[in-house]
């Protein structure tokens, strides 16, 4: 037995069933041994940054880490995005890096790079094995970390030497001695009951729902709570689907690109309850304004995000699920009937169906996104687990497509990393086999990962690629049109033939041009049990609306476009 | 905000953290890329096998503390840290310097009280060798007093090292 047989028993006592790994020079003992074990399936992407990013829709859709594996050097650096995006939107996953060996790790031997340094401030945490024998330690608190609390990459990079090492006997830890690692549970009593008194006596309360909503399994329990209260829900990109867009006290999504509706709501509660977010930029607007005239309850797992961007009256350090818990048991059954009543009135003007043609220049005779979305929802009844990319088809896509379960919308948030959804959606169609992936992309962020369509061919995952092309960098478009006075440098894409592409990947693919043929096609898609391309010519100018101008408070969201 | 919220002053914080590699580079490069600014970090053994323990003083708003503390605290070797206020904390450093002459080391040797102690441990090509030790606040008193282009050739200081009591 050598170490490379340690770090499979290891992973597969982390009950690890799927690799998403690229074989390079110091791997090769790892991939020898890996042969001999079936019960792990190896799935080679074909860029490391594939693999890091599968890694990353592996965990979205299990709530278990998902695992990448890659050579030094740069089969390291290119990981980065991955586990940077990884970081910043709480995701579990452990990444493996071999490395040269230790006899020559600091020479600038060939293919040596200081991953451990190079991701220091994008891991919760990493690891540089010396000795084989810390080996199973390692990878014990490597699934922990990785896992628990706040969840987060943590990276292993092991050199080809310790994967060689001769080892006579298995032992794998049974517990994580970890003196500086706490997972907050429960909140302290007293704050709980100062955060009942703020509720209890709220008349425009609004609930915010983040990603740690859905990392904590808390939804029956959020749903619970707003419900006695009668309090309105919003969520944010990543909080989407952890409360259902059809409850009654759903008021959409908030921010830059959220509805106008749950803007205003927001602007003008008198008591915001953030739970499982970290009041981004993105959805505060101008942070001084933000909620000016509500109290702040903030809910977190993370004590260093409680006060971090925005001013709070009660902390709530704890775990969603157990906090919202201790919540639901003391608050007081209340009726908001005219705050609620108020939105529903924001609601009515403001609504998308009714605004969905406003970012359109003219009458154009383009297809236009919304009415892809909406369509693409329809045909799945609803069902569909849908992995964007970053820009407008991202925000179309959360706009536009009402989700009603945890971990249904994928997508880079904090990060937005063009490049996400094909691998990302590969790693949620490899860990659940049977949901019904869609890969909602643009013509800018396919090409980014546009080589995973050789990973969709090689496991025939059937895999829906739904791709808007509008000849354009679009959001960085729109930015120049409203800011830059249409200057439009570098935006403009000379793209190739994407049907001929995914054909020569053995993919079908057709270009859509009309409504009538995007519902027959995207019914074929729904139908159909192989992986599907289908291109979208919409609108060159559309515009993503509607939009709170950066450094803009959250009234000031625009709903109609200067035309 | 109050301007005085905003104002920045020393702030010292106080770490357990276990002793393994690239701890210190972690908590400074943490700093580093959060901007928080560093006045002097020590880092040495404790009464404790395997633990370090470390003094950090930051030039910092008030306000920032609390968040460079919980960010620090997230980095997993870090098993405790502590914001302290002066009055919860003994804290010495340590000053070495080669002074021009025999009249400033006089002048320096005067300012020796029960919480700064002076002496003189060396000289160098006739120039007198100090070591002055104190809590931080007495260290930048002399500091104040001293003329750098004037009384001093050389000066090297530690960097605050604190107990909490």
């Amino acid at each position: 037995m050598i170490g490379a047989d340690i770090l499979i028993k290891s992973l597969l006592k982390e009950k690890v069933d799927v690799i998403f790994g690229y074989p390079g020079g110091v791997t090769i003992p790892l991939h020898d041994r890996l042969a001999s074990y079936p019960q792990i399936r190896h799935i080679l992407p074909r860029h490391e940054q594939g693999a890091a990013l599968a890694a990353d829709g592996y965990f979205r859709v299990t709530g278990q880490p998902g695992v990448c594996l890659t050579t030094s050097g740069p089969g390291a650096t290119n990981l980065v995005t991955g586990i940077a995006n990884a970081y910043m939107d709480s995701v579990g996953i452990v990444i493996i890096t071999c490395q040269v060996a230790t006899t020559v790790a600091g020479t600038d031997a060939f293919q040596e790079v200081d991953i451990t340094g190079i991701t220091q401030p994008i891991t919760k945490q990493n690891y540089f094995v010396e000795d084989v024998k810390d080996l199973p330690r390692i990878v014990k608190e490597a699934f922990y970390l990785a896992s628990t609390g706040r969840p987060g990459p943590v990276l292993i990079d092991l050199p080809v030497d310790v994967l060689k090492a001769e080892v006579s006997k298995f032992v794998y830890p049974k517990k994580v001695n970890l003196p500086g690692y706490q997972v907050p549970g429960k909140a302290e009593p007293r704050r709980i009951n100062q955060a009942v008194k703020l509720i209890n006596k709220s008349v425009r309360p609004v609930a915010l729902v983040g990603h740690g909503v859905t990392i904590s399994q808390a939804s029956a329990a959020v749903k619970k709570f707003i419900e006695k209260a009668e309090i309105p829900v919003i969520t944010t990109l990543l909080g989407m689907g952890a409360i259902s867009d059809k409850h009654p006290l759903h008021f959409g999504m908030l921010g830059m690109h959220g509805m106008a509706y749950a803007n205003y709501a927001v602007h003008n509660a008198d008591l915001i309850i953030g739970i499982g977010l970290r009041f981004d930029d993105r959805i505060t607007g101008n942070i001084n304004e933000f909620a000016r005239e509500a109290n702040v309850i903030h809910l977190d797992i993370d004590p260093a995000e409680i006060g971090k961007n925005t001013v709070v009256d009660v902390p709530l350090l704890g775990d969603c699920k157990q906090v919202i818990g201790q919540l639901n048991s003391k608050i007081a059954k209340k009726s908001h009937r005219e705050w609620v009543r108020q939105i529903h009135a924001w609601h009515d003007k403001t609504k998308l169906s009714k605004i969905k043609q406003e970012g359109r220049t003219q009458k154009s005779k383009h297809l236009l996104a919304a009415d892809i979305v909406r369509e693409i929802d329809q045909q799945t009844k609803g069902q569909a687990t849908i992995v964007t990319d970053v820009g407008q088809n991202q925000m179309w896509a959360a706009q536009h497509f009402a989700y009603s379960q945890p971990g249904q919308l994928l997508s880079s948030g904090g990060l937005g990393a063009m490049g996400y959804s094909l691998p990302a959606a590969i790693g949620a169609k490899i860990a659940k086999p049977r949901a019904d992936v869609w890969s909602l992309v643009g013509d800018g962020g396919i090409q980014m990962n546009i080589q995973e369509l050789g990973t969709i061919m090689e496991y025939k995952l059937p895999i829906k690629i739904m791709l808007f092309n509008n000849g354009y960098l679009g959001m960085v478009r729109q930015w120049q049109e409203l800011f830059f006075a249409k200057n439009y440098m570098a935006t403009k894409l000379d793209n190739p033939d994407f049907v001929a592409i995914a054909r020569a990947y053995k993919i079908e693919a057709h270009r859509v041009t009309t409504r009538a043929q995007a519902r027959k096609m995207i019914k074929k898609a729904a139908a159909s049990k192989k992986s599907i391309l289908l291109e979208f010519m919409v609108g060159p100018e559309d515009n993503v609306l509607p939009m709170v101008p950066p450094g803009n408070t959250l009234k000031q969201t625009i709903v109609k476009r200067n035309k | 905000m109050s301007q005085s919220s905003k104002e920045k002053k020393k702030h010292i914080v106080l770490l357990w953290v276990e002793n393994k590699p690239g701890v210190l580079s972690k908590i400074a490069s943490l700093c580093r890329r959060r901007r928080y600014n560093i006045d002097s970090i020590t880092a040495g053994t404790s009464h404790q096998p395997g633990i370090t323990h470390i003094t950090i003083v930051f030039l910092e708003q008030k306000v920032k503390i609390g968040q460079i503390v919980s960010q620090i605290d997230k980095l997993i070797e870090v098993i405790s840290i502590e914001a302290l206020a002066p009055k919860d904390v003994i804290d010495k450093e340590l000053l070495l310097l080669i002074v021009r002459d025999k009249q400033v080391a006089d002048r320096l040797l005067k300012m020796s009280r029960h919480d700064v102690n002076v002496r003189i441990i060396n000289t160098v090509d006739h120039q007198p060798v100090l070591e002055i030790v104190g809590e931080g606040r007495e260290i930048d008193h002399v500091i104040a007093e001293l003329d750098m282009k004037q009384d001093v050739v050389k000066m090297v200081k530690s960097g605050l090292v604190a107990l909490k009591i």
